[in-house]
């Protein structure tokens, strides 16, 4: 156990360390591109699964709170001034509000009604986003000027984005580690095995996915502000639009739900996908890369509904306290 | 330790439970029987918290549960297990009961030390890996037993653990029984099999059509009249 | 606000309601008999445009003719759905339930990019070119009536199946097998049920509806790859405030959310209309979530073992 536990912990430094020191050597800006995405849609999967992976309420409407952080940070900065770090926190005490909201009205709903709810939920923040041009200047969208400056989260090179990125990544993966081994990991698993078996065991099972909700939500919305300083260019198709919801949860599905590392395996194995597919056909091919996604998400549901990386946690590491 | 009062349930237009009143004393092992549809199980979800009484409370230590979640009855030393199983079928064994150990421990590591006791003492220790959906029938009972157990209850509601179970499996449910009443847990249980219920309670309800009939010991209520009318039919009373 | 504004928004809120109706019937009807939400049910609506669209380029065949190919075609195509993808997902955990069919939402809806591009296409008929006017009715202190033409056979048409399609549920022994097993499948097997071909048959029948829907929607909609996603969350809404799996209830929502639409769009605009009846969606939800004709505890129930169990 205790060797197999070092042998775990060697692995898991060696492929931060990868992560952590491989971009200084890539000069090319497409493929930094790519470990940034990575990081940001590793992280946002993950934030995705502490509600629907772990707490078993499958969110079709986490769009709503990316696209809020994405938002509310950047509308903060251009109207008033505040930088984008102070304006960040701001986006996720919103979107955790408004998660915890859409929790005391929808957690009465079984799986596929909780799913329809949040599914309209994410559509209707869509819909203001598109057309409260007061606020959000609709499909035009938001610039924020290309200065660099660290008080304002533009960084001068990719390399900037890229660690604060794995940093956001990191910061998550921890976060889903810690509730993996928490009362509330516990509680969340038991409450998607068997609600009645949970309760009668005495867990609070309202007040534990609404934490989790509260948790996931302002993950969420921290990562689409991060997001949003890396585009310096939001719209409601960019950051908002309900497919972003879908995407997530595709990521977290294929790599694994329910498990720390999963989501962000599943973002490792899609974004060089379709950074492949983008090189190689450009436009030409309108919606392949979506095709593809689609077919592997139903394999991977027929044939392996642990995801890619619960199988293999499954194979190499199955009593690891490392790789959960 | 536990009294119910004028307690009554409705579904629908339907009574399922008429006026329920009796009291359960500390170290007892209670029965509870009627015939299919009595309403057993109906009652133990009206105790745990899973339905609300239409007329009645229930008090439990003092306290009036009536309006309670089951969360919280549980909380407070009353736990329940489920006729139809209810394992976490995705987790092992031992942490389907550190889940319940959970309520009462501090940390995860308290409650896996208090798991390990209570699989030691239901006799589970070897079966700690398995999934719960790998699991036999005798071992699923045997199963919610522990989780209850692991809460720490005062008063534990049994649902037909014995139900199902091969002889062999029977007499060493009968024996757990026994050594969980021993360490000083209160005891309500549903059985069918007459034979074992009648062994091991001090006392005995029983129910028919949502009326409670008859209250007890165990010889009183197998002679009473309406009892065997219940099980028998009125034509095999003797006059 | 005029009286003859009222008529005409009111009249043509349930010509676009009879639309909804026909299109949800098949959703609420797999939802109803095997517990799914079909959420590529737009997609396969998004389909059946298409081949319309195509027959009328390519053949001249007239829209309304080639629900004699859509009918067939899609109820096969519905079949052949069910046993390739939906009968595996039957018992299984939620996230399977829910996307396999979001999957296959996705890959229907890039491979009609991939192959007819982003494209807006429409068929315009000569004949249903100019509306119908009624009135004035100047008894009734009414002025002119406009009626759509395309609307008005898509609505009678619509309402019409629909109608057919609550008798045959009601009074078929087909109909009723299947209404047997959405309401106790277990007991449904017992009594000699082929629980398997219900399935089939149901799901293929949804689909087959939404063939139709397709062929009476080409004249008046545009077709493109992501309009069943447009279409598909206006069913959704419809569905939930009629009461999973209730054919009455798609029926009534579906008129009732087409006149909110209507009378939305041209109040509030046409960019925000969607916006309201989402609010009725998720009002509907917490308020009343088993629906206006659905059963009560059918949201809270959905505790369907698996098979092997």
């Amino acid at each position: 156990m205790s060797s197999g536990g070092k042998r775990d912990g060697i692995i898991l430094l060696a492929g931060m360390a990868v992560f952590a020191l491989l971009p200084l050597f890539v000069k090319n800006d497409f493929y930094l591109d790519g470990f940034i995405l990575i990081f940001v849609w590793g992280a946002f999967a993950g934030a995705w699964n502490i509600i629907s992976g772990y707490g078993g309420m499958v969110s079709l409407g986490h769009n709503a709170f990316f696209g809020i952080g994405a938002y509310t940070s950047t509308l903060l900065f251009l109207r008033q001034g505040v930088s984008p770090w102070i304006g960040m926190w701001a986006g996720a005490a919103i979107a955790s509000a408004l998660g915890i909201v859409l929790g005391v009205i929808c957690f009465r709903l079984r799986s596929h009604y909780f799913a329809l709810a949040t599914l309209a939920f994410g559509q209707v923040a869509s819909i203001i986003a598109l057309n409260w041009r007061g606020l959000t200047e609709g499909a035009e969208g938001l610039t924020l000027p290309i200065r660099p400056g660290f008080a304002k989260m533009i960084f001068a090179t990719k390399l900037g984005y890229v660690y604060m990125g794995l940093g956001l990544l990191v910061a998550v993966l921890l976060i889903t580690y810690l509730i993996d081994n928490s009362k509330l990991g516990y509680y969340l698993v038991a409450f998607r095995e068997n609600e009645d078996a949970a309760r009668a065991l005495g867990v609070r099972t309202g007040r534990v996915r609404l934490a989790a909700m509260a948790i996931s939500s302002a993950l969420s919305a921290l990562i689409g502000s991060f997001y949003a300083q890396y585009l310096l260019y939001i719209d409601p198709s960019s950051v908002i639009r309900i497919q972003i919801a879908v995407q997530v949860a595709l990521f977290a599905i294929v790599g694994g739900v329910g498990t720390v590392f999963g989501p962000f395996v599943g973002a490792l194995i899609f974004i060089p996908i379709t950074i492949f597919l983008r090189a190689r056909l450009g436009t030409a091919l309108p919606g392949l890369h979506m095709v593809i996604y689609g077919g592997i998400l139903i394999l991977v549901l027929f044939y392996m509904p642990k995801g890619i990386y619960g199988m293999l946690r499954e194979r190499f590491f199955p009593s690891s306290r490392i790789f959960k | 330790m536990l009294e119910v009062r004028n307690v009554s349930k409705w579904f629908g237009g339907n009574p399922v439970l008429k006026d329920i009143s009796f009291e359960i004393h500390k170290g007892e092992i209670v029965g509870l029987i009627g015939p299919n549809g009595a309403g057993k199980t109906t009652l133990f979800n009206v105790i745990s918290g899973f339905y609300r009484p239409k007329t009645g409370d229930i008090f439990f230590q003092g306290e009036n549960i009536s309006r309670l979640t089951p969360e919280d009855i549980c909380r407070r030393g009353l736990c329940r297990t489920f006729q139809i199983t209810k394992p976490f079928s995705n987790l092992t064994v031992f942490k389907n009961v550190v889940i319940g150990a959970l309520s009462r421990e501090k940390g995860i590591r308290e409650a896996e030390n208090k798991a390990e006791e209570i699989l030691e003492l239901v006799e589970m220790t070897p079966k700690r890996d398995l999934l719960g959906r790998s699991l036999t029938i005798a071992d699923r009972k045997r199963l919610e037993v522990a989780r209850a157990l692991a809460t720490s209850p005062d008063l534990l509601l049994l649902d037909e653990v014995m139900a199902g179970l091969n002889p062999n499996e029977l007499k060493e449910m009968i024996a757990l029984v026994k050594k969980l009443s021993q360490r000083g847990i209160t005891l309500f249980v549903i059985e069918h099999i007459m034979t074992v219920i009648m062994g091991i309670s001090h006392r005995i309800i029983a129910l028919d059509h949502g009326e409670q009939i008859c209250v007890g010991s165990p010889c009183d209520v197998a002679e009473d009249p309406k009892v065997l009318e219940a099980y028998l039919g009125e034509d095999y009373v003797a006059p | 606000m005029s009286s003859t504004l009222v008529v005409q928004l009111v009249i043509s809120g349930i010509l676009l309601g009879g639309i909804y109706a026909l299109s949800s019937i098949g959703l609420t009807l797999i939802f109803g008999v095997m517990k799914i939400v079909n959420f590529a049910h737009g997609e396969f609506l998004m389909l059946a445009m298409y081949v319309s669209f195509w027959l009328f380029h390519w053949a001249h065949l007239d829209p309304y003719l080639s629900m004699l190919i859509s009918v067939p075609l899609f109820f096969i195509i519905g079949i052949l759905t069910y046993k390739v993808f939906i009968k595996k997902t039957i018992g299984a955990p939620i996230l399977s339930q829910i996307f396999v069919t979001v999957g296959l939402s996705i890959i229907i809806e890039n491979l009609a990019l991939l192959f007819w591009s982003a494209d807006f296409r429409t068929v315009s008929l000569s004949y249903l070119s100019r509306p119908i006017i009624l009135g004035p009715f100047s008894g009734l202190g009414l002025e002119e009536i406009i009626v759509n033409k395309a609307r008005l056979i898509a609505f009678i048409l619509g309402i019409s199946l629909s109608i057919a399609f609550y008798l045959f549920m009601r009074f078929s022994y087909l109909g009723k097998v299947i209404r047997a097993t959405s309401q106790d499948r277990t007991t449904a097997l017992l009594m000699g049920i082929n629980i398997d071909r219900v399935y089939t048959i149901s799901f293929a029948m949804g689909i087959l509806l939404v063939g139709i829907a397709g062929a009476l929607m080409i004249p008046i909609y545009t077709v493109h790859p992501f309009v069943g996603f447009e279409f598909v969350l206006i069913m959704f809404v419809v569905v939930v405030l009629g009461g999973m799996g209730s054919i009455v209830g798609a029926v009534v929502a579906g008129l009732f959310i087409g006149v909110v639409e209507v009378f939305s769009g041209f109040f509030i605009g046409p960019e925000s209309k969607q916006a309201v009846y989402f609010l009725v969606f998720i009002a509907v939800l917490v308020l009343k979530p088993s629906g206006l004709f659905g059963e009560k505890g059918e949201e809270e129930l959905e505790r369907i073992e698996a098979i092997g169990e």
